[in-house]
């Protein structure tokens, strides 16, 4: 009796540690996150006191921009500071898929050299293409990979399980064809029907949202129609929606902290 | 921009006034820090951890940062991107429609 209990016990721990790794390597992804958000708060407070000190104003009126940087220039780093804690992590879990979480950190925060690729979007890519952090990385994949990233962006289109992130791929491809003033006549007609494409293969997606953009914006945003509402969560998760203030004066306001 | 900002929403705030953001940073945790140390008082919808590729601004095409709708007490359009003065007077003017 005791031995069957004991082999099944053993089978349910083989299959649950791969995914108690990967709940280890979330949990302290979130620490080390919150690490880093402690340590940038920190640094804008400092800069902000820095810059109400009599000493900055009087050097930014003065012109002295030599003494104004020197004030600056001892703010403290976060991203270096973590970045060693991040590297460790990620070594910690290679090959595992917690990994991904580590890679995609670094990929954000640490500059590769000038006009280099990140090594880190290759790893990701390499190792786990098929990984969910794809979705939030996705908008800025034709980014990641150099001057010719068609390979890499192919490799990433056949391996990902999710559409949101084949539309983000295929609309980043159709939308630098048309940006480009260098781009033939030919080329720009197929990028254009590649938006129609996206737009009905993968309509529930934020790229068909924008591609729809303009029409949106000439049938929904002109001056003297009424806006179209906004259902969402605010910043502590709350739902609401533009129309709770309809009675009052609106200024919407798109903004963020940088 | 934010002492601008709490200015209106304080010189306001027993009118019919309403500032509602849309805030574009993808990082949550960081973003609720600093409304607490910049003692943001109004309400934001968080447009999700894409940032500004998030889905709000996307549907309304957004590509600049701030940008600025003005819409009056019955949810019409009525100002896009005005600044400073011209937006106070503006507001000040709807704001007495709407009494």
């Amino acid at each position: 009796m005791t031995i069957p209990i004991l082999r099944s016990s053993l089978g349910i721990a083989l299959f649950l540690s791969p995914l108690l790794a990967q709940q280890d390597a979330r949990v302290l992804h979130q620490k080390l996150s919150e690490e880093h958000v402690a340590a940038k708060l920190a640094r804008t407070a400092e800069s902000t006191r820095i810059r109400q000190s009599e000493d900055y104003k009087r050097a930014v009126e003065t012109g002295n921009f030599d003494a104004s940087r020197e004030l600056l220039a001892d703010l403290p780093n976060p991203e270096k500071v973590m970045r060693p804690k991040f590297e460790a992590a990620r070594a910690k879990y290679e090959g595992t898929p917690g990994e991904a979480w580590f890679l995609a950190w670094l990929l954000d925060n640490v500059m590769p050299p000038r006009g280099q690729a990140s090594p880190y979007a290759r790893q990701l890519l390499e190792r786990h293409p098929e990984h969910e952090i794809w979705r939030t990385l996705a908008p800025n994949a034709i980014y990641f990979f150099g001057k010719d990233p068609s390979d890499a962006l192919a490799t990433l289109l056949a391996k990902t399980p999710f559409d949101e992130v084949r539309a983000w791929v295929c609309y980043g491809k159709a939308r630098t064809k048309l940006r480009s003033k260098s781009t033939p006549p030919k080329e720009r007609r197929a990028a254009r029907a590649e938006f129609d494409r996206i737009v009905r293969d993968y309509p529930d997606t934020i790229p068909a949202m924008q591609i729809a953009a303009p029409q949106f914006r000439k049938q929904h945003l002109q001056v003297g129609m009424a806006a179209p509402d906004i259902e969402g969560v605010d910043l502590d998760g709350k739902a609401f929606r533009l129309s709770d203030y309809r009675g009052k004066v609106v200024l919407l306001d798109f903004w963020g902290d940088w | 921009m934010y002492p601008h900002e709490r200015s209106l929403v304080q010189k306001w705030k027993d009118q019919p006034f309403a500032l509602i953001g849309v805030n574009s940073d993808a990082n949550l945790p960081y973003v609720q820090a600093r409304v607490r140390q910049e003692k943001i008082t109004w309400r934001s919808f968080w447009n999700g951890p894409l940032g500004t590729s998030g889905p709000i601004s996307s549907r309304w095409g957004v590509r600049s940062w701030p940008t600025l709708y003005v819409l009056d007490h019955e949810g019409v359009i009525r100002f896009v991107n005005l600044r400073g003065q011209e937006l106070e007077k503006t507001l000040a003017l709807l704001i007495q429609q709407a009494r």
